[in-house]
């Protein structure tokens, strides 16, 4: 029998009890207090010929403004926004423009939005699990 | 069999039931506790706002990072500025926002430039409360993981016996050509004797830890003389204190500090927790294995009167026993090199832990296998089960 087998067979209920407790230890860290965790994913968006690069990174506060970076290789003229917090925009081509979008408070789920020339793109962006407005 | 040798037996059985029956939760703790000793530099190396511009060992712009705070983010509540004992590492300001959330926001200690923003949860959290209590309530994590200590001190004990005149095995280079039993065997007894000190330092810290969740916990810090003057009332909120408490205030209660304990490197202070709580100064002075916290000024917020002084010489053997319980666990008294000496003989502990598999696995695989090509069922009598 293979010896990695061996030992784990014999390391018996000690062993699973063991194994359990450490995974728990894992999963329990993932779902700690839920309050403290509200990320944006930073990173860039692929969108045509071009991409939304977002800036800002960690945690999000609702109120604050993230940070995007637009370029891309035809001009863009439309909306820009978190959600329904959407403003106009006008980008030329090839002309790395910055941009800094409201992040709307109380709202469970950020997504990017991008409307251009009848075009929408809509990217995640993160998930807020805290209540902004309740507490 | 003569007394000697089943002495002798009796002491490898109680070694490697030891070792097996605890090795999952054991390499778990020990690899995490490893980790545990880094893990700041790792955040430190994840997240740039957490870096100084450059290594600053002088006096923290403690004032201009307090109003830069206020600027970035008026609505949030101040709950302790923090320098960490690396000169390389930024100013952190703990906060919670109006609705609860918990964040660190960093400061550049010469100029208190505001530098950014990370998220309460980090890699020390993880390390920290996944070694220290497995994440489970600290009433039953910390006894589970503390406990450890007891079974880990009887295998300390245990394979000092076990391994015969170990005294002369020092320098007894591993075999790493022979196969793996014999060359992790080697390894496992070398580690094991270059270890054994650390072992024991982490056993007696662990076995305080025990104690001290299970009661004897030193007693308090002597308490500030706290009529703390409530002359913005007593309702007032502790958000309400930090909206009017200004850069030049925090400045001039530092040096309040400093005037009652000349040298005092401060490297925390913690603001009032709720109406009529003093703001607390907290640093580095003489006494030796104590936190910051031993060395304390506390404030009237409001008049900026000292309400209280203590510092780590004049504090119990309680205290001061408790006090130096995580400098020697964590090793972080002596800064880079204690903590590294303490991530390579924590490693060694992890390594013991898993040569210590390997060693048995392998010894139950080859007498199951020889038992099984002549037949002999009992080949591995004498082997714990």
């Amino acid at each position: 029998m293979n010896a990695w087998r061996c030992w784990w067979r014999r390391t018996g209920v000690l062993g699973y009890l063991s194994l359990a407790l450490c995974s728990l230890a894992v999963i329990l860290f993932a779902l700690y207090n839920p309050q403290s965790e509200a990320w944006v994913a930073h990173g860039t968006r692929s969108m045509g010929a071009g991409s939304v690069e977002v800036h800002s990174r960690g945690p999000v506060w609702p109120g604050e403004l993230l940070t995007v970076r637009i370029n891309t290789g035809h001009p863009v003229s439309g909306r820009i926004g978190v959600n329904k917090l959407v403003q106009y925009v006008t980008v030329r081509a090839n002309t790395p423009t910055e941009l800094q979008l409201l992040l709307p408070p109380g709202e469970p789920e950020l997504r990017l939005l991008l409307e251009s020339e009848g075009e929408r793109a809509e990217w995640y962006l993160g998930r807020l699990l805290f209540d902004g407005e309740t507490r | 069999m003569s007394t000697k040798k089943a002495r002798d037996l009796l002491w490898f059985q109680l070694h490697s039931w030891i070792g097996l029956k605890l090795s999952v939760l054991l390499s778990f703790v020990l690899f995490t506790g490893t980790m545990a000793v880094f893990s700041h530099e790792l955040d430190w190396l994840l997240n740039p706002p957490m870096r100084a511009a450059e290594v600053f060992e002088g006096e923290v712009a403690w004032g201009t990072a307090y109003d830069e705070l206020r600027e970035h983010y008026p609505g949030a509540r101040l709950l302790t500025l923090t320098r960490h004992e690396d000169p390389w590492h930024a100013v952190q300001a703990l906060v919670e926002t109006p609705w609860g959330q918990l964040g660190r926001l960093w400061f550049d200690p010469e100029s208190g430039a505001y530098q950014g923003v990370t998220s309460w949860r980090n890699v020390q959290r993880f390390f920290r409360t996944t070694h220290r209590h497995l994440m489970l309530p600290t009433k039953i994590g910390i006894p589970i993981v503390a406990s450890l200590a007891f079974p880990l001190l009887l295998s300390l004990i245990a394979g000092l016996f076990v391994y015969k005149g170990f005294w002369h095995g020092f320098f007894r280079w591993p075999r790493f050509h022979r196969q793996t039993r014999i060359w992790a065997g080697d390894l496992h007894r070398l580690l094991g004797l270059w270890s054994s000190w650390f072992v024991l330092l982490i056993i007696v810290t662990s076995i305080w830890y025990f104690v001290e969740v299970l009661g004897g916990r030193a007693p308090r810090f002597p308490t500030p003389n706290m009529s703390v003057s409530s002359s913005e009332g007593g309702s007032v909120t502790r958000a309400k204190k930090n909206a009017v408490i200004s850069g030049d205030d925090l400045d001039a209660w530092i040096a309040e500090a400093r005037a009652v304990y000349p040298g005092l490197r401060v490297r925390r202070v913690n603001f009032p927790t709720e109406a009529g709580s003093p703001v607390t100064i907290m640093g580095d002075l003489d006494a030796v294995l104590v936190r910051p916290r031993a060395n304390t000024v506390s404030l009237d917020p409001a008049t900026g009167a000292v309400v209280g002084a203590y510092r780590g010489e004049e504090l119990g053997v309680h205290i001061r026993i408790s006090e130096a319980a995580d400098p020697l666990h964590f090793g972080y008294f002596g800064g880079l090199w204690t903590k590294s000496l303490w991530f390579l003989f924590g490693a060694a502990m992890t390594a013991l832990s898993v040569t210590g598999c390997v060693i048995y696995g392998k010894r139950v695989s080859q007498s199951l296998r020889r038992s099984g090509a002549s037949g002999n069922a009992s080949a591995s009598a004498g082997l714990p089960s």
